[in-house]
């Protein structure tokens, strides 16, 4: 509950319905109580009423009895029987007094107070009326007379009785006849009713006082005084006759019936009691049943949830619950959502703590890199920069621009190992696998690593153990990767001693295994366990020390798991601290029956294709469109396009592009994909749409291949991978444009895309990188080394004569086909001249040309010196 | 007209019969008077107070027995309890059977004056009559009486 609210808890509430219903009962049972006392006394009066009704009736019954009794005595006597008859007054007279006082002065139940005959026709005959309360009265009651004097027949035979009032105050008349059947005189009593009453109060049990209409009191019993009072006494009327003038007593009754009012005192307060304890109980019961039914189970959820709110840990703690009361449908509910609740919070702990791993990795990873792409971006500017700046020395020079091709290439090694991996994250490398030359393949990683091991003075074999296949099916490029990232960190990390790269056969598993061994710093096995890890070196200082990416053995081994068969293609390395490393994987070289296994070296070598076609001197005739935002880019290729002798028009985009189509149709357009105002994409869509029919190549720098397949589906002819691979573009000019077919001097290309250094362990000699890549160019290279003295001398008599024009088509000549051979030192020292010439500081030219001299000299040397010049490959 | 009369009376029987069947049976046994009893005269009080006015002969049977006849009985009564009633004791009251005799006893229900008519019946008296009401209903009628 809110603290804020003023509500009240349901306890309280139980607290006022219980406090409201035990007044209400209370309430109820006063009431109760005192209906039941009104009813009670109200009977009660009711049956004392009736009671005196009754008992009034029956002694007024009796009254009349005893007074027939009495006159049917008095005629049945003879005496006055006789004396009736004999009609003397006096003797009548003498009678009636004697009887009178006979009867009067009796103490029974009949207190006569007049006696009388008369005659049959009611003429009196004789009367002796002694009454204390009206002595003067000398006529007999009236109704009873003239009720006899109308009477006929037989009636005149039955005996009349009834109350006759005098001065309000009621008497009991009597006439019956003298003489039976025949009377001859009737005879008339009279009587004072009260000596009936006093039985009535025994009978009643109560204190009554009887009063005449007129107030005058006729009978009171003893207790009457005292117990009497004006709440306690019942009062009423009682009618003596049937008739309607009937003479009428006041009853009054005393009811004081002290036991009965305590009885119903005590009988309304029980009464009292018992139900207010019943209410009382009742509600306790009922505060009881929903305490525990209702605010317990309520009472506890709240403080599961207050809990909750304190440890999430009590988050699933299940409430106990039974039976099927809404509040423990709730219980349930809120338990199943505590399960819930809690199930989905340790998802979401987990999900979050994999989220911080994965950010933590990335931010470590970017931290990295930003390192690695700095470092060698640092050194590209800086270096730059001295070459911008001043005049710098023909060493200088070199050294500059070496560093800033090394640099360069290094900085594309990190990006390729980031779009490899984002390719491996986003699961979409993808293998394409080919029959290749297992030998020719070797060649190849032999051509692109051995130098740069060799230049750190390590020795680099690679052993054959036969049988080895022919030609296996497998991918390339991937496969090439592996090696060379893997002899790359052997070559690092050693510093004396070998490399050796091992390649065999085994027949059992069908697998070409592949292992890299090297003499180099090793690893401990802590760090053998997190080297494949993405982004990790063995140690954070490695990084600092050696540098590198730390995702080529991540990549490598993700690759070797793609190449090789599902459960033997795993990377796995051996390594000693301080003693050096073997790296060793496998790879699935296709299938076992179509497998030409060879036994020795000769069946094994397969000639190169010559894809390095250095002496394929394409020339060609056509126009070329170049649509390139980059003016960098322009320069280069379009460079290379008109070396090939195409002539080249640009665009910087899309759209002029688009323009320029419009005026003329180009045997090929070569097309950057990403370029503003309009892309490659779009204008290659809206060219085709404009039926333009000539020939267009896509330039990528995303080798995606739904990228592929977006160039593809917008109407492009081919597409061609940035940084252009010169090879590649050449079989698309060749493809496309009209080749010629020319001498091998006009053929010049600058080798700015793909520079070599001439390697060798001695300064004194140079070898042609051609011939270090196949030994069957060594004839080519002598010729061209027979040529190079006349190149040098066309070019000093050029100086001499003061011929610029010559000069520096000579320089330029020498330039491309210098580099082409393989001696990317006479490039290097072509462009200084050209440089010169283009500042025309002419007299900086001799020294380059003694530098041409002595290059001359140096290859001489190297070719005298077949050793040094083989190539690596030492077979087993 | 005759034969009417006969079947008037004949239903009348019947019906009171059936009045009487119905209203013992609903009595459930307990033991009531009969009405009238064939070849007998009911009479009421006012008709016997008549009677003995008019008729001087006429003989009037008190049915009951000793105790019940000293609370009271009708002036010229004859004391004949109907446990003393036989033919016998009949003729040394009343003179010839063709005299009026009536019966009664103490009321309706006390059922002596019923078996003294038929005990007179069945000794061929001619003019019995049957006064059921009884002592009781003459003497609250008024009708004097002797003690």
């Amino acid at each position: 509950m809110h603290p804020t609210h003023k509500n009240f808890s349901i306890r309280t509430y139980l607290y006022i319905t219980v406090t409201l219903m035990g007044i209400l009962g209370l309430l109820l049972a006063l009431a109760t109580g005192n209906i039941y006392r009104e009813v009670t006394l109200n009977n009660n009066q009711q049956i004392i009423t009736n009671l005196v009704n009754r008992q009034l009736t029956q002694l007024s019954d009796s009254l009349a009895e005893e007074m027939r009794e009495l006159a049917t005595s008095l005629i049945s006597e003879n005496e006055f029987s006789h004396k009736t008859k004999s009609n003397n007054k006096n003797v009548i007279q003498d009678l009636l007094t004697k009887q009178f006082q006979r009867q009067f002065s009796d103490e029974g139940q009949i207190k006569l107070t007049g006696i009388a005959i008369y005659s049959v026709d009611f003429s009196q005959i004789q009367n002796v009326i002694k009454d204390d309360k009206a002595p003067e009265r000398n006529i007999a009651c009236k109704k009873l007379l003239t009720e006899a004097t109308t009477r006929t027949g037989i009636h005149k035979t039955k005996t009349y009785f009834t109350y006759c009032n005098y001065k309000n105050s009621p008497y009991f008349a009597l006439l019956t006849p003298i003489g039976g059947l025949r009377p001859y005189a009737f005879l008339y009593l009279e009587s004072d009713p009260s000596p009936v009453f006093p039985p009535l109060r025994n009978s009643i049990g109560l204190p009554i006082q009887i009063m005449t209409d007129n107030n005058k009191l006729m009978y009171e019993s003893d207790e009457w005084e005292e117990s009497h009072t004006n709440q306690n006494t019942i009062s009423f009327d009682y009618a003596l006759t049937q008739e309607t003038d009937s003479p009428k007593l006041q009853i009054n009754v005393a009811n004081n019936n002290k036991s009965l009012n305590m009885k119903l005192e005590k009988t309304r307060n029980a009464v009292m009691l018992i139900a207010l304890l019943v209410t009382l109980i009742t509600a306790l019961i009922i505060t009881w049943i929903i305490q525990k039914t209702v605010v317990t189970p309520i009472r506890t959820l709240s403080d599961q949830l207050k809990s909750l709110k304190i440890d999430r840990k009590q988050l699933g703690k299940r409430v106990s619950v039974s039976g099927n009361s809404e509040v423990n449908i709730l219980a349930s509910e809120f338990n199943s959502m505590t399960v819930e609740l809690s199930e989905a919070y340790s998802e979401l702990e987990i999900f979050a703590k994999k989220e911080k791993n994965s950010n933590d990795a990335k931010s470590a990873f970017l931290a990295n890199m930003t390192h690695e792409i700095r470092t060698p971006l640092t050194a590209i500017i800086g270096f730059s920069k001295v070459l911008q700046s001043g005049n710098p020395s023909p060493e200088k020079l070199k050294k500059s621009t070496n560093i800033i091709v090394k640099n360069s290439e290094h900085l594309l090694q990190i990006i390729n190992d980031i779009l490899d991996l984002s390719k491996i994250e986003e699961n979409m490398l993808e293998i394409s696998k080919n029959e290749i030359s297992l030998y020719q393949l070797l060649q190849d990683v032999n051509n692109i690593i051995a130098q740069s091991i060799l230049d750190k003075k390590l020795s680099f074999v690679i052993h054959y153990t036969y049988p080895l296949p022919k030609f296996i099916t497998t991918d390339e490029i991937r496969l090439k990767q592996i090696l060379i990232n893997l002899l790359a960190n052997a070559k690092k990390f050693t510093d004396k001693g070998h490399v050796y790269l091992y390649a065999s056969y085994t027949t059992e598993s069908n697998t070409v295994n592949f292992c890299v061994e090297d003499t180099g710093i090793g690893l401990s096995s802590s760090q053998q366990k997190t080297i494949f890890n993405a982004f990790t070196q063995a140690d954070s200082s490695t990084t600092k020390k050696f540098g590198g990416t730390g995702l080529g053995l991540s990549i490598s081994r993700i690759l070797s798991q793609k190449l090789g068969h599902e459960e033997n293609g795993e990377l796995v390395v051996k390594s000693e601290l301080g003693h050096g490393s073997q790296f060793s994987f496998s790879i699935d070289p296709g299938e076992k029956n179509n497998l030409t296994l060879c036994s020795d070296l000769n069946s094994f070598i397969v000639e190169d294709e010559l894809e390095y076609d250095f002496d394929n001197q394409l020339q060609v005739s056509g126009n070329i469109l170049l649509v390139e935002d980059t003016i960098d880019n322009q320069e280069l290729i379009g460079t290379i396009l008109k070396d090939v002798g195409a002539s080249v028009s640009y665009a910087n985009n899309g759209q002029e592009a688009l323009d320029l189509c419009q005026e003329e149709v180009f045997d090929l357009i070569l097309m950057d994909m990403q370029m503003p105002i309009m892309g490659g994409l779009e204008a290659v869509t809206t060219l085709r749409s404009r039926d333009y029919n000539g020939a267009i190549v896509m330039l990528t720098a995303n080798a995606f291949e739904k990228e592929k397949q977006a160039c593809i589906s917008a109407g492009c002819d081919n597409f061609l991978m940035k940084p252009l691979d010169i090879n590649a573009l050449f079989d698309n000019i060749e493809k496309y444009l009209t080749p010629l077919d020319v001498s091998l001097t006009s053929r010049s290309i600058v080798s700015t895309i793909s520079p070599e250094k001439n390697t060798t362990l001695d300064d004194s000699i140079i070898v042609s990188t051609i011939i270090t890549k196949n030994g069957k160019f060594k004839n080519l290279v002598e010729i061209f080394a027979q040529k190079l003295p006349d190149f040098i001398r066309h070019i000093s008599e050029a100086l001499d004569k003061n011929d610029i024009e010559q000069l520096t088509q000579h320089v330029h000549q020498l330039k491309g086909v210098g580099g082409n051979y393989g001696f990317i030192m006479i490039t290097d020292v072509c462009i200084i001249i050209e440089d010169k010439i283009h500042e025309k500081e002419y007299g900086d030219i001799p020294p380059c040309i003694d530098e041409l001299q002595s290059i001359y000299a140096k290859i001489i040397a190297g070719l005298d010196h077949p050793s040094e010049s083989s190539n690596n490959i030492k077979p087993k | 007209m005759q034969f009417i009369n006969k079947q008037i009376l004949f239903n009348l029987f019947l019906f009171s019969t059936l009045v009487l069947s119905s209203s013992l049976s609903a009595s459930e046994g307990k033991k009531e008077m009969p009405t009238t009893v064939s070849g007998v005269e009911t009479i009421t009080s006012d008709q016997l107070a008549t009677m003995l006015i008019e008729n001087d002969d006429l003989i009037v049977i008190d049915a009951r027995i000793k105790k019940g006849r000293s609370k009271g009985f009708i002036e010229s009564s004859t004391h004949l309890a109907d446990v003393d009633t036989n033919c016998d004791t009949l003729a040394k009251v009343i003179p010839n059977k063709q005299r009026a005799v009536v019966f009664y006893c103490t009321s309706s229900k006390c059922g002596r004056s019923l078996n003294s008519v038929s005990i007179a019946l069945k000794c061929d008296y001619k003019k019995i009559y049957w006064f059921r009401d009884g002592f009781n209903v003459w003497k609250s009628s008024g009708y004097p009486f002797k003690k």
